[in-house]
This record gives C-alpha cells, sequence and structure tokens, in this order.
C-alpha cells in the first residue's frame, strides 16, 4: 500500500499542525501532542469495531471505488494509532470523519479522479463482489430491504428499480414514464424514506 | 442549512453519490463534508441504503420465480443449438410413443369400443370405433400439450406434412368429412398425425405391412 503510507508521512505534520482539525485537544499552555501518549491498541481497536463500517460507506460515497475506500480506511486508523490522542474521547469518531474526508480529498485531487468518478456508476451495482474483508452490507439488511421494496407502491418501486438497477438518470426516468422530473424525484425520494423508516441501517450516532 | 431536516439531508447525500447533483452542488456539498460530521454520516448512509437495493436486486435476479426458470431453460435451449433441441425432440417421440402404447392397451382391453375409457396418467379418451379417429384425437392431443409446454420451435421440426402418412384407408371418416365438404384438406393435413406414428399402431395390431419378426428367429434345438 504504497500510497497509505505517502499519506501517513505527508499527513503526520499536516494533522498536528492543523488546528482545524475537529475535537483537537491541542490548547495554548498545554503540552504538546508529542508528549502525550499514543492511544491504547485496545482502545483502536475499539473504535475501528464502532467505526470502520460507516467510514468504509463514506469513503466510498466519496471515491466510488472500493479499493481506494479500503486503502483510506487503512491509513485512517493509522493516522488514529498515531494522532488519535490528540483528539477528545467525545469527538473521536468526527475526528475519524474528519481525517478519513482529507485523506479521500488529496487522492482525488492527485489522481483527479472526479472526471473518472463522475461516470463510474456501476460501483452502486457491486453489492455482490464486495470481498469478505469488507462487509459493507449486513445480510439482514438486505432481507429488511427486499422486504420494505415489496410493500412500496408500485410507483415508487418502478422508479427505484429504475434509478438502481437499470441506473437510469432521473431525467431519462422521467422521460421513459411520461411523467414530470420533479414526480420522479419525489416519488424516489418518498420510496427512500420508506426504506430508510424500515431497514435497520447502522447506527450513526 | 440551520432548518435543514434529516429528510433533506439524506436526500441530498443520496443525490450526491448518485451522482445527479451539478458540478457545483456537488463540490458545494463537498466543501459541506469537510466540516459537517451530519452530512457525512447522511452520505455513509445512503451508501448503506443504496447498496441493500441493489444487493437485494442482485439475489432477486439469482432467484427467479418458478416461471421465469422455466423460461430459462428454453432460452439455455436455444444456447445449446440444434442438438439440445434435438434431445428435447427425442424425448418427446418417446412420449408419442408411449401415449401411442397407452392408447392401444385401452383399446385391447376396452370390453365395448366406442366408450369413454380412461388412460394411465391420461385423462378420457374418447373413442369413436374408428382406430384412426382414436389415433387422430391422441395425436391432437400430444401436439396440443406439447404445445403448452412452449416447445417453442420444436413444432417446427415435427414431421412436415409430407412426412405424414396420407394412407386413405386409415382415415374413413375425414374421407368421409372431407366428401361432405366438413373438412378442409389444409386441416386435415395440419392434424394428421406423422407416418411414424402410424407405424407404430399398424405394428402394435398386425395390420398390413406388420412384420412379424418373431416368426423368423430360428428355434433352438
Amino acid at each position: 500500500m504504497a500510497k497509505s503510507e505517502s499519506i501517513t508521512e505527508r499527513a503526520g505534520a499536516s494533522y498536528r499542525a492543523d488546528g482545524s482539525c475537529a475535537g483537537t485537544t491541542a490548547e495554548a499552555g498545554a503540552p504538546s501532542t508529542a508528549d502525550q501518549p499514543k492511544l491504547d491498541p485496545a482502545v483502536v481497536a475499539a473504535l475501528y469495531a464502532d467505526h470502520a463500517e460507516p467510514l468504509r460507506r463514506f469513503l466510498l460515497g466519496l471515491l466510488r471505488d472500493p479499493a481506494l475506500a479500503g486503502d483510506v480506511l487503512q491509513t485512517t486508523f493509522t493516522k488514529a494509532v498515531e494522532l488519535g490522542h490528540t483528539s477528545s474521547a467525545e469527538s473521536r469518531k468526527a475526528w475519524l470523519f474528519q481525517v478519513a474526508y482529507r485523506e479521500a480529498a488529496a487522492i482525488r485531487r492527485r489522481q483527479a479522479t472526479a472526471a473518472r468518478v463522475t461516470k463510474r456508476l456501476a460501483w452502486s451495482q457491486r453489492a455482490g463482489e464486495d470481498s469478505a474483508d469488507e462487509p459493507l452490507i449486513r445480510f439482514e439488511t438486505v432481507e429488511a430491504v427486499r422486504a420494505a421494496l415489496a410493500k412500496l407502491p408500485a410507483k415508487q418501486r418502478q422508479v427505484v428499480e429504475m434509478r438502481i438497477y437499470e441506473e437510469k438518470t432521473f431525467a431519462t426516468i422521467a422521460e421513459e414514464l411520461g411523467i414530470p422530473l420533479g414526480t420522479a424525484l419525489a416519488r424516489m425520494r418518498a420510496a427512500l424514506e420508506k426504506l430508510r423508516n424500515s431497514v435497520p441501517l447502522r447506527d450513526y450516532r | 442549512m440551520p432548518h435543514e431536516k434529516p429528510d433533506d439531508l439524506d436526500w441530498l447525500a443520496f443525490c450526491y453519490i448518485a451522482d445527479e447533483l451539478s458540478r457545483d452542488e456537488a463540490g458545494a456539498f463537498e466543501a459541506r463534508l469537510a466540516d459537517d460530521q451530519q452530512a457525512r454520516e447522511a452520505v455513509a448512509r445512503a451508501v448503506e441504503l443504496t447498496r441493500a437495493i441493489a444487493a437485494a436486486g442482485a439475489e432477486r435476479r439469482k432467484r427467479p420465480a418458478p416461471a421465469s426458470r422455466a423460461a430459462g431453460v428454453w432460452r439455455r435451449m436455444g444456447l445449446a443449438g440444434r442438438l439440445g433441441r434435438l434431445a428435447w425432440a427425442a424425448a418427446a417421440a418417446a412420449a408419442c410413443l408411449a401415449a401411442v402404447s397407452v392408447y392401444q392397451h385401452a383399446r385391447d382391453t376396452s370390453p365395448v369400443a366406442g366408450t369413454r375409457q380412461e388412460a394411465p396418467g391420461e385423462g378420457a379418451i374418447e373413442t369413436s370405433g374408428s382406430r384412426p379417429g382414436e389415433l387422430a384425437v391422441v395425436w391432437s392431443r400430444m401436439r396440443e400439450e406439447l404445445a403448452a409446454l412452449q416447445l417453442d420451435g420444436w413444432a417446427a421440426d415435427l414431421p412436415e406434412e409430407d412426412e405424414a402418412s396420407d394412407d386413405p384407408a386409415l382415415f374413413p371418416a375425414e374421407d368421409r368429412l372431407l366428401a361432405e365438404g366438413e373438412l378442409s384438406e389444409d386441416l386435415l393435413a395440419a392434424n394428421l398425425p406423422p407416418s411414424w406414428m402410424v407405424a407404430a399402431v399398424r405394428a402394435g395390431s398386425g395390420g398390413p405391412g406388420t412384420e412379424d419378426y418373431g416368426n423368423s428367429i430360428p428355434e433352438e434345438n
């Protein structure tokens, strides 16, 4: 994971010096972060257990690439080992997301992936291709979604299927169904709300 | 966005990951992600929900309904090409011969010709006292059942008109109907049993053209 090493090497100083990083405890008169003890490995492991999957999904939403998301996730927790002690325990989750966001943004800038990313819609369709170490979706979630989909009104389910399964844009869906774009969007939004309310999504509190 | 509802944020996050935002909107949302933890978590939720929907659809496609499973069989048959169709045709021919045997058995054991009989595994066969008529009934029923099985293309492999028996002596009833104008030539030709089925019936009944192979076997000393 060569890119992670380079990111880690460069980012170590930047995070330490970045006062805007949420949860930083560095204050005037406080001891230097270099003098503080690093996080206990057990604490990092607990952080990983609690936040790795939401972080991975967040990174997937940013990068649209499971492999890159996995790399940045590892980098994020490498930083947690090195610099996690600079954040307060209460804000550590936000700190992890912040680090992940910055790492992902750096990758996108470096690789100029933005243009490529927008063309790569298929990422959301490859749910069945996740490797065993990337359990993005739990079985019970899929089952709950399936049941909730079956209960949707036919018109809403149709838009969901055309958007997610057939990868059509809302403009195309509206055109094919002969409905205004706003109607297609409203159906999708209503469907997503119902699905979200009936599915045991992870606790993001 | 101080007055933004959680649903609004979830919808915005979905539009972002679905690439439904304009470049400016996407840029603004990404800038927001730098500091807004709720927005970050909305992205994670949107990814989870979208992928769960995709996974549910993928599993549904892997588990087709019974009807589409049958259609899949025929699609695979089409991919298998003519060899596969020939195999099915052979199986269907065997089924036809079995039907003929059933018909003959039913006929031979019928106490009175022209009564209604039940053949094993079949519905009632209405016999008319005319063997060609009975044969035509069996053949017609077999064709209907094959058609019901949606053997697309199979019918094209059935013996054509020129392969069907045209022995007028076997179909006196049809001759009469033709003469009286109650049956057209086309309709009759379309429903004639193939010559191999007629030959099978003949062989079973010892009719004309039947070879008595049993008599040709030399007796052992």
